[in-house]
């Protein structure tokens, strides 16, 4: 029992006991933990076991009527070496990709693009299929990454994503991502597969062809799908759905279509790419059958090497070569093309022939017109050449002897060029009709004959041209690039087409379509058909343009609303393309991808000028406006004003304020003082003095202050960064200049260049004396100031002037005149200098901007670079537009037009 | 992508295309082009110099090349093109609508056909994109971008004409260059204004008088906006400076030196220069009253009157020495050099 004053037994509790009593709770939360853990062990293995048991085969997910299949068995390695392409920036640059080529770009600029573990998730297999008209369905195999993605449909209940809609029907739920107002696409889930479209029916279409079996796996052979995907020599082989695509072309007409309806073709047509920036390759195989008798000959006809191509000369620039059985199978081919017309000229022919030279029309032309016919060009000569081999001389020598037998040779038939003998034929009117209607006119061509082949050509020079380089074995085939273009294509096709782009372009290349421009990037190519025994292939190979420097990037020039002051182009972090900024004359302030999306506008007053200067510490994050006055305006980059802006501020600059470090330097005209403005907009002045006003903002090295207060003398003031004098400062720089003087680094020491405008170079030491050289007398008046070239490590390599007549000096600090030039048509009173390093060896390069609607360039012997002048009107940007780690030059113009370079040197 | 089987089958046949349209990869040859470049620069004559004498002559000598024989589409486009603006400037509409026709059998690119397709057409803006269409299949073309220089010098769009411009001039050489180098600089001019409207027939003066400077400034919408308070500014401040002006000299043509006391009178009179700053720093000092003092510029002596307003507007950049030395006070301004400068001086000015 228990007394009042006892205490019941209490635990006598230790701290230590304390602390097992909370070891308890942890315990507890342990428990707690590992029960968790273990939970999503047991989940994650649920639906791996899952995935193990419900693995889908992509292919039983591909609907049969497809027009074109390419498998990719790698998205990393497509990643990786396919979008580097130049090609592919051409593809991309196309109005209708713009959205997917900015989210690519936004991607590849983020860093968790070159994560490994990000790259692995890559690496998964890719179908891609275009349907019926031109849909795009890609279905992913995720694989094992698809543990995850079987949860999506469920989560998606209860995290909402801005702009995804998901939607349930009887059968299927998929989901539709809105990214604008006019682009979306679809895709849904199923088990390790995801399937996407922009077209929701596409989607839908293939989960139903997946339920009711018509598919790509039970329409095509194993063996087939065995022969697609991409190859250990990166070439890409797509599957064409020959029937689908024969239903698309119903706009042929007349004998064409006859022609074509009377082809019979295997049901799958394969085609292989192989690509990269040196090399274009492209195969296309099928077998092809037709009953139509026109074509038996052709189809059947085993084609012997072509002739001709030993003898070109090297100077050639394109050449079609025809492999036939006989002459008379190609009329015969052309008159079932081109019909009665053809037909009437050729009875008309026939009956002329034998009526004024006693020859049929056989013995005239068919008898002795052998299998090869051909045309080419060489270059700087017009005419083009034609020629076809002969396949009985004494038949040809018959038709010849009748032809001058009736007059139709000429009297002075003979020419020695070059001690090359060519003659000439006076073709009759009637045989020159019949040319004239197939297109070739040749009324009193030249001709000579090589071997057998007969070349005739209304320029007598081609003629020689082809003879010569025979006998001197200067031919096209014995060049070492034609060999490199022509290797592995045979020279026994039905048709062999060799172009050279720098010369002209063939009608295959011209226009503005994105396959004419990826075959332009490659300039010399060939293009032939093959038939062996019905089994037709067409290739074309081509190699890359040699040419170098400058050359317009795809997809520009854009149109854009034009600046009244100068734009600026950056590239942002987050932002997928470089932005151009800019002021147009309504007082907007816009923002745009530097291909033409706009982002945002925004009122600003007239007069407002961009600042190209950042308050950011290692990168561009805002946006600078500065309005005379002086309002200084700082915006984010969605153009929202950042807080505590704008700053007004009671004075007015003499000049536009500049980035100096991570402050802007202005100079206050009423307290003529000099001020840097911080990221908060806080004016601090320079304790320096100044009893005149600077019209441009100071040289800034080290502890070094150098300024040019506008005077008559050109007297140049060199202080400490508190504004104390160095000694042996000022100096008198020799009269008035529109320039400041600017502080350099050579053989390790500072020195001030200053140049005035009556052309006096000076170069002082730091003790205010001028180094060995200097001054330099330079002759013209200069309105621009002098632009320093510098090496990698700041080192000053030559001052660049511009006189306003247009000379263009580069001095070496040594006081070396290294070059100088007179440069036509260049108005050095309105064009600006501007050293920038096009080439990326590490020293700067010349240009000029601003005094027209071209940007000259030039190299250090003031050379023109290759590739300029270049379009634009103000300041040139040099920018990597696709993030493939080469720059890019971007330059707006009055005319209303972006353009933008891609620099090869 | 069904092309491509198109392709397939049917390379068989384009390639006896090719060889029948050898115009495709062809161009025009060394005496050809000599040939042409003749036609060209006397059609130069009548379609941009106004002359009209012997345009029939020329228009029969283009008949006649092109009735020649020849297989050269391109120079059989070109001649086509050329009789076609002939036909256009003799004011033979219809024959140029047919040799339009002609022109897009035998060559389609050829620059001619856009440039006649486009004079030809009365709408303003279907003019505009068929020159445009055809420097957007080649932008080399020197004629079409001379018509569409033209065209937005007309329409006071002058960015556009001033590129334009100098795109034709580069192609088309030294007498399209001749011909519309006054309008090429005053597109440069121009181009980044927002105040061109009633005063342009002033600005286009090619002497300047100070009624037109007066003119050029009071009607400059930009400037009377820009002034504080809206003030009645202009109209006392101005006719006291035109006064100023006219009482210092005979000429009614205004000056280099009237122009830069102009900008200094105003200058002066908003507080943002002390008057006579130069003047006084110049000044003798105690003991050498009297002597000559030397003026930084040569031309402007100490004791001219517009000594400070020289110094001060070449100081802050408004007007400049042309030979870095000299200002050359005397020399008469054009409209379109004051405006120039004008425009400077309003940013300085706010």
């Amino acid at each position: 029992m228990l007394m009042p004053n006892d205490t019941p037994n209490r635990p006598n509790v230790d701290p230590k006991d304390r602390s097992k009593k909370r070891g308890g709770f942890f315990g507890f939360l342990k428990k707690i933990f590992i029960g968790f853990f273990l939970l999503v062990i047991v989940g994650l293995g649920s639906l791996f076991v899952h995935y193990l048991l419900t693995q889908k085969d992509s292919v039983d997910f591909l609907p049969e009527d497809y027009l074109v299949y390419l498998q990719i068995p790698s998205l990393k390695e497509f990643y990786d070496d396919i979008l580097h392409l130049d090609a592919a920036t051409i593809v991309l640059s196309d109005n209708e990709m713009a959205s997917v080529r900015d989210g690519l770009l936004q991607f590849k600029s983020l860093d968790v693009a070159d994560n490994w573990f990000f790259r692995q998730l890559l690496d998964m297999e890719l179908n891609f299929l275009v349907l019926p008209p031109d849909v795009p369905l890609i279905v992913f195999d995720l694989d094992w990454r698809s543990v995850l993605t079987r949860l999506v449909p469920f989560i998606s209940n209860y995290v909402p994503i801005e702009n995804l809609t998901k939607i349930q029907n009887e059968q299927d739920i998929y989901f539709i991502y809105q990214i604008d107002e006019t682009t979306s696409f679809a895709f849904a889930f199923l088990d390790n597969l995801v399937i996407a479209s922009t077209e929701v029916d596409a989607v839908l279409g293939a989960l139903n062809a997946s339920r009711e079996g018509n598919t790509i796996a039970n329409s095509t052979s194993e063996e087939n799908l065995a022969k697609l995907g991409r190859s250990a020599e990166g070439r890409l082989r797509f599957m064409a759905n020959t029937d689908a695509l024969l239903e698309q072309l119903d706009d042929m007409e007349g004998a064409n279509k006859d022609l074509f309806e009377s082809l019979s073709f295997p049901k799958e047509t394969f085609l292989t790419l192989s690509v990269d920036n040196e090399r274009f390759g492209f195969q296309a195989e099928a077998n092809v059958a037709s009953d139509l008798d026109v074509l038996q000959p052709i189809i059947g006809f085993t084609p012997q090497p072509l002739e001709a191509v030993r003898m070109l000369p090297a100077e050639t620039f394109y050449y079609t070569g025809i492999n036939i059985a006989n002459f008379k199978d190609m009329i015969d081919l052309a008159l079932f093309l081109q019909g009665e017309e053809l037909e009437n000229n050729l009875n008309t022919v026939s009956g002329l022939s034998e009526t004024l030279l006693d020859l049929s029309l056989d013995e005239l032309l068919f008898d002795w017109i052998g299998t090869e016919v051909g045309v080419f060009g060489i270059k700087g000569i017009p005419d083009p050449v034609f020629y076809l081999k002969v396949s009985d001389q004494a038949k040809k020598l018959y038709a010849f002897e009748k032809l001058a037998n009736s007059l139709f040779l000429e009297d002075d038939n003979t020419l020695v060029l070059d001690n090359v003998q060519i003659d000439r034929l006076k073709l009759p009117d009637f045989l020159a009709g019949l040319l004239g209607s197939i297109g070739v006119k040749l009324e009193f061509p030249y001709f000579i004959q090589r071997d057998n082949l007969f070349f005739v050509s209304l320029n007598p020079e081609t003629l020689v041209k082809v003879a010569k380089a025979q006998s001197q074995g200067d031919t096209l085939a014995n060049q070492e690039e034609f060999r490199a273009i022509t290797q592995g294509v045979g020279f026994d096709p039905h048709l062999f087409m060799y172009y050279d782009l720098h010369q002209a372009t063939p009608f295959f290349a011209q226009g503005n379509s994105v396959m004419a421009q990826v075959l332009r990037l490659y300039a010399k190519g060939v293009v032939t058909l093959h038939n062996r025994k019905g089994d037709w292939e067409l290739k074309i190979q081509a190699v890359k343009s040699d040419r170098k420097g400058a050359r317009e990037y795809p997809g520009f020039p854009r149109e854009w609303n034009t600046s009244i002051s100068e734009p600026l182009v950056r590239r942002y972090p987050g932002k997928g393309e470089p932005l151009l900024l800019y002021v147009d004359r309504f007082a907007k302030l816009r923002a745009e991808t530097v291909s033409g999306t706009e982002l945002w506008n925004v009122s600003v007053e007239p007069r407002t000028q961009l600042i190209n200067a950042d308050f950011g510490e290692d990168r561009f994050d805002s946006i600078i406006a500065y309005t005379p006055g002086s309002k200084l305006e700082l915006y984010d980059l969605d153009g929202n004003t950042r807080h505590g802006f704008p700053v007004s501020y009671p004075w007015t600059s003499t000049f536009l304020p500049e980035a100096r470090g991570r402050n802007l330097i202005a100079f206050d005209e009423n307290n003529q003082q000099l001020v840097f403005l911080d990221r908060e907009g806080r004016a601090t002045p320079w304790p320096g003095i100044f009893e005149r006003a600077l019209r441009a903002a100071p040289s800034l090295r080290g502890n070094n202050v150098a300024y040019y207060p506008k005077d008559f003398t050109g007297t140049v003031y060199l202080t400490d960064e508190n504004g104390e004098s160095r000694p042996g400062w000022p100096v008198q720089g020799g009269s008035l200049s529109l320039g400041q003087p600017e502080l350099i680094s050579y053989q390790g020491l500072t020195r001030v260049a200053f140049l005035t405008q009556r052309g006096l170079l000076n170069l002082w030491g730091i003790d205010g004396v001028q180094n060995e050289g200097f001054p330099i007398e330079l002759p013209g008046v200069y309105f621009q100031d002098l632009e320093v070239i510098t090496d990698s490590n700041g080192e000053a390599r030559g001052f660049v002037t511009m006189s306003n007549d247009g000379l263009i000096s580069l001095v070496s600090p040594d006081g070396r005149l290294v070059a100088q030039k007179k440069i036509p048509r260049l108005n050095g009173q309105r064009a600006k200098l501007l050293v920038m390093d096009l080439t990326q060896d590490g020293i700067g390069e010349i240009l000029t901007y601003g005094d027209s609607d071209f940007i000259r360039g030039f190299d250090w012997n003031l050379n023109s670079l290759e590739g300029f002048p270049i379009k634009g009107s103000y300041r040139p940007w040099l920018v990597d537009i696709n993030l493939d780690q080469k720059l890019e030059l971007v330059i707006p113009s009055t005319e209303g037009k972006v353009y933008s370079y891609t620099m090869d040197f | 992508m069904k092309m491509i089987l198109l392709a397939i089958v049917s390379l068989w046949f384009l390639a006896c295309q090719t060889i029948t349209q050898p115009t495709v990869v062809n161009s025009v040859g060394e005496i050809e082009f000599a040939q042409l470049t003749v036609f060209e620069e006397e059609l130069f004559l009548y379609e941009h110099q106004g002359r009209t004498e012997g345009l029939s002559e020329l228009t029969r000598k283009l008949e006649s090349e092109n009735e020649k024989p020849g297989f050269n589409r391109d120079y059989k486009g070109r001649v086509l093109g050329l009789l076609g603006m002939s036909y256009y400037l003799e004011g033979r509409t219809n024959d140029a609508r047919k040799i339009v026709q002609d022109i897009s059998s035998v060559n389609p690119l050829e620059e001619r056909y856009f440039v006649l397709r486009g004079l030809l057409e009365p709408l303003e803006d279907e003019k505009e994109r068929i020159w445009k269409e055809g420097l957007d299949l080649a932008s080399n073309r020197g004629n079409l971008h001379l018509q569409l220089a033209l065209f937005y010098y007309e329409k006071r769009d002058y960015g556009k004409a001033l590129a334009n411009f100098d795109q034709a001039f580069f192609l088309l050489g030294t007498a399209s260059e001749n011909r519309y180098s006054e309008y090429r600089e005053n597109s440069f001019a121009f181009k980044d204004s927002l105040t061109i409207g009633e005063n342009l027939e002033y600005i286009e003066e090619e002497e300047l008088t100070l009624t037109g400077m007066a003119a050029i400034v009071s009607l400059d919408s930009d400037w009377n906006r820009s002034l504080p308070q809206g003030s009645d500014y202009p109209e006392t401040v101005l006719v006291w400076i035109g006064d100023d002006l006219l009482l210092s000299t005979q000429n009614p043509l205004l000056t280099r030196a009237q122009a830069a006391y102009f900008f200094y009178s105003l200058l002066v009179n908003e507080g943002k220069v002390v008057e006579g700053v130069y003047t006084n720093a110049f000044a003798p000092g105690p003991g050498n009253f009297g002597s000559r003092v030397e003026s930084p510029v040569p031309d402007v002596a100490y004791r001219a009157p517009y000594f400070d307003a020289v110094l001060v507007t070449v100081e802050r950049e408004i007007m400049e020495l042309p030979d870095g030395v000299n200002f050359f006070p005397d020399i008469v301004l054009s409209g379109v050099d004051f405006f120039e400068y004008w425009e400077v001086f309003k940013n300085e000015f706010q």
